[in-house]
């Protein structure tokens, strides 16, 4: 199947920054989290792939079409896409139905209907400027804009920052059932890894412009622990077989040290004494950026 | 570019509408106690472009817009001819409206003198609408021309650069132009624009003349004529922007 969205070895420079040959894609019916820390390049590469920067090289493909910085595809390939980034970003003194208007004369599959429904729906008034909108309002009016015109790929770049968990989780349900059609996929940026937990199937951490890992959220959430140990039991899991050092990483607390393991029912198996929780996204991609190898 | 000039015209509406009835109510103040009604064109013309542009590039910087816009299906070159489009339709309704309303306080003029005639009394020293109308048209076309010509100069910058630093920069290179040019050319400026124009005009004079319009006048003729010239600038300047712009990152 032809990914929605196929990134490789993309690379950018700014002053003080580097984009280190990122790849990764995204396939139908795959959400895609991207988690990491302020400045790591999430939102350089997002901003890669709609055209608003130029990459250094590396290749960008959508929907199975491979773009130049330059090319004139990537407009008519944007009607397919849905974005909503981290505020409502049109002017400031258009007011809701202006943006529908807009939205109109973008898309050619724009769904008028379905707008305003998700107006209607949103408790969103017609005639308000998007200035006097909260910022909770004013996500779900993009996100309005982004559902409402058939899009095959929602690019989402902190969408849920700021807003409160009722209104996050709101979010969450509209990206839920827009994944109930047949080969939709979302690329999903956010801070919040427990929106991520909640929808994503697979988690990309970016870290000063690298890939840190891209794994599935089940082998993250489902199969990966933290285990509580004494500096006793780190010794003993360091010196015992079965475990590849290089891999594991461990934090050490005041009294104890927390040790990340990427199956918690083996390692449990192996050291039935050592008390092993499950991993949450966040003590995850904690450990993997600040804690060290063992 | 359909999409990116509506975005354009729905950001500055509500501004450009507050600018209209404010400009309609200098117009009247400078008429009546300049006793010149075809400056009233002019005001108008020359305003409303220049507000449109300034506008744009106002809200295009703001809420962070001018990046989001390009998420939407808008390609780098829709966005800029959307935008030059845009200045050339708000200069020519404002071309209208100020020879509209020119028009309209001249006919005041007449009801307030009984119906007299007497244009002098708004209109100055032309007491006749077959003398009033053909300069009413030239100054209020004339000032859109030279407002064109500024946004020529002004878009690509504010475009590139953005609002603030494409603005900072415009006093910089309208007095260097004045300084530099003359001391370039060795010649005086109005000499020069003689020397580039001149022959321009003298085509256009030609022309008008073998194609059969030398009823319209040398007035009209030369309304018309700086009209092409500003146009001609305006399209140059909108061909260097679309390029540029086109590698502009945000």
């Amino acid at each position: 199947m032809t990914p929605l969205l196929e990134i490789q070895q993309l690379t950018k420079s700014y002053p003080g920054f580097n984009l280190d040959a990122v790849s990764f894609a995204v396939e139908p019916g795959q959400v895609v989290g991207f988690i990491g820390s302020n400045g790591a390049g999430k939102t350089t590469i997002i901003k890669a792939i709609l055209g608003i920067i130029f990459p250094d090289s590396g290749t960008i493909s959508l929907f199975g079409q491979k773009l130049s910085p330059t090319s004139p595809l990537l407009s008519p390939l944007k009607q397919r896409i849905g974005v909503v980034f981290d505020s409502c970003d049109f002017p400031m003194d258009m007011s809701v139905e202006d943006v529908g208007r807009i939205g109109k004369a973008s898309y050619d599959a724009w769904d008028k209907s379905a707008f305003d429904e998700f107006i209607l729906s949103f408790g969103l008034e017609r005639r308000k400027r998007i200035k006097s909108l909260s910022r909770g309002m004013g996500m779900k009016l993009s996100l309005a804009v982004a559902l409402s015109h058939k899009a095959d790929l929602l690019i989402l770049d902190e969408a849920t920052a700021g807003l409160d968990p009722l209104a996050r989780e709101e979010i969450i349900d509209l990206l839920r059932q827009f994944m109930e059609s047949e080969g939709k996929g979302i690329l999903l940026s956010s801070h919040i890894t427990s929106d991520l937990e909640k929808i994503a199937d697979e988690i990309i951490c970016i870290d000063q412009g690298h890939i840190v890992f891209d794994d599935a959220k089940d082998s993250i959430c489902d199969l990966a622990g933290i285990a509580h140990c004494r500096q006793s039991d780190l010794e003993l899991i360091k010196a015992s077989k079965g475990y590849d050092v290089g891999e594991l990483f461990y934090r050490s607390l005041p009294l104890s040290s927390e040790l990340l393991v990427s199956n918690r029912f083996e390692f449990k198996e192996a050291f039935p004494h050592i008390s092993c929780d499950r991993a949450s996204l966040e003590s995850y991609m904690e450990l993997i950026l600040k804690g060290e190898i063992l | 570019m359909k999409a990116a000039l509506l975005a354009d015209l729905l950001s500055v509406r509500r501004v450009l509408v507050q600018t209209v009835l404010l400009m309609v109510a200098v117009s009247f103040f400078v008429a009546f106690t300049t006793e010149n009604l075809t400056i009233v064109g002019a005001i108008i013309a020359a305003f409303l472009p220049f507000n449109y542009v300034i506008n744009c590039a106002a809200y295009d910087e703001s809420n962070n817009w001018e990046s989001y816009r390009l998420a939407l299906p808008f390609s780098r070159r829709s966005v800029v001819l959307g935008r030059y489009v845009g200045v050339a339709i708000v200069a020519l309704i404002s071309e209208f409206v100020g020879i509209f309303l020119a028009s309209l306080i001249a006919c005041f003029g007449f009801v307030g003198s009984s119906g007299s005639g007497n244009l002098a009394a708004v209109g100055g020293s032309l007491t006749s609408w077959e003398a009033f109308l053909p300069v009413l048209i030239l100054t209020t076309v004339v000032a859109a021309s030279v407002i064109l010509a500024l946004c020529s100069l002004y878009l690509p910058l504010v475009m590139i650069l953005g609002y603030k630093r494409g603005f900072s920069f415009i006093p910089v290179i309208i007095i260097s132009l004045l300084c530099v040019l003359p001391s370039i050319s060795g010649e005086d400026l109005s000499v020069l624009g003689n020397q580039v124009f001149g022959g321009f005009f003298d085509y256009l004079g030609n022309l008008a003349l073998e194609g059969g319009f030398a009823w319209l006048g040398p007035i009209l003729l030369l309304g018309i004529g700086i009209t092409l010239v500003a146009l001609l600038i305006f399209s140059l300047s909108a061909v260097l922007t679309t390029r540029v712009y086109g590698r502009r990152e945000f």
